[in-house]
């Protein structure tokens, strides 16, 4: 199976992909957005959710669309708006 | 090989040993119901209302003569005379797969011609995640297409036999999860159901479990 190379399908996979880090750290989400340090406390799994969008997205769309970035920000952090947080 | 409801006994159709307690039996047949309620059922894709509607009416009967002692004890000793079951209500419903895909059970934003993947594995619930992600879709829109409740496709995903109901409904679930990917459930099932009918424990199932790790690579998840 070739590389994702549709920008609208990158996106999806980013969002498929965070979706699950949120479905299986709902804790760990929560009190990184509570402390704001959810970056730092879901790091390993960060790292490994971008090692697996890497694996399957051309460089280049990654790159030039910053589809795990914009997922990144409407995933964990906007489905998490209800959180309280001294960052909104 | 995995009987149809129509030859199942009380106990298999509520999914309890023989020797199940009262507790136990209706914790299985809350289970059951809860699995078969209107409007949550995966199985819908693959049963008519009709035969969803006889299915819950046999298990209805089932939990009563089970939640009877005497009515129990007299089944019991039909059952052990090896006398062949009565069953309250006909139901005869065929559960092979020979409906086409269809592109309405497949999730939003998935198309057919990019849903197809050959890579010759047999499909456990790795694998089924990984063809999820593959084509970006979230579980919760699979819940939302199929009607299966996202803690049960979490169990398929993590391969967590001994937390899903009886394997008939089993099947149902994972043939809806094909069919939202866009993979066979003809190929699906038979090697999801495989290593569920070997690794599944003979105990009642339940739904409290706390193994879950959540990660993402191929082979580093449910296995055992």
């Amino acid at each position: 199976m070739g590389r994702i190379a549709d920008p609208e399908r990158a996106l999806r996979l980013a969002r498929a992909i965070l979706s699950d880090v949120m479905l299986y750290n709902v804790e760990k989400v929560r009190a990184g957005i509570e402390a704001d340090d959810l970056f730092e406390r879901l790091r390993e799994e960060l790292e490994e959710a971008r090692a697996f969008f890497d694996e399957r997205v051309e460089a280049e769309v990654a790159e030039r669309t910053n589809a795990f970035g914009r997922a990144l920000v409407d995933v964990l952090v906007f489905r998490s708006r209800a959180v309280r947080s001294k960052i909104w | 090989m995995i009987k149809s409801p129509s030859e199942m006994d009380h106990y298999e159709l509520l999914d309890v040993p023989r020797e199940a307690a009262a507790d136990e039996v209706e914790r299985a047949y809350r289970m059951a119901l809860a699995t078969w309620e209107g409007g949550s059922l995966a199985t819908y894709s693959l049963y008519s209302e009709r035969e969803v509607e006889l299915l819950r009416e046999r298990i209805e009967h089932a939990f009563r003569v089970l939640s009877d002692v005497d009515a129990r004890a007299a089944y019991d000793r039909r059952l052990g005379g090896g006398q062949p079951e009565e069953h309250a209500l006909p139901l005869d419903l065929d559960l092979t797969f020979e409906e086409p895909q269809r592109a309405e059970l497949l999730a939003p934003g998935l198309e057919l011609q990019e849903a197809f993947e050959e890579d010759g594995t047999p499909y456990d619930g790795a694998r089924l995640r990984r063809s999820r992600l593959q084509r970006g879709v979230e579980l919760e829109q699979i819940a939302r297409v199929t009607k299966v409740n996202p803690t049960y496709l979490r169990f398929i995903e993590d391969d967590q036999y001994e937390s899903l109901p009886a394997p008939v409904y089993v099947r149902g679930f994972v043939s809806a999860y094909a069919r939202c990917l866009g993979l066979d459930p003809a190929r699906v099932v038979p090697d999801y159901m495989e290593r569920f009918e070997t690794a599944r424990p003979s105990a009642a199932p339940s739904l409290v479990s706390t193994r879950s790790s959540g990660r993402l690579a191929a082979g580093r998840r449910g296995r055992r």
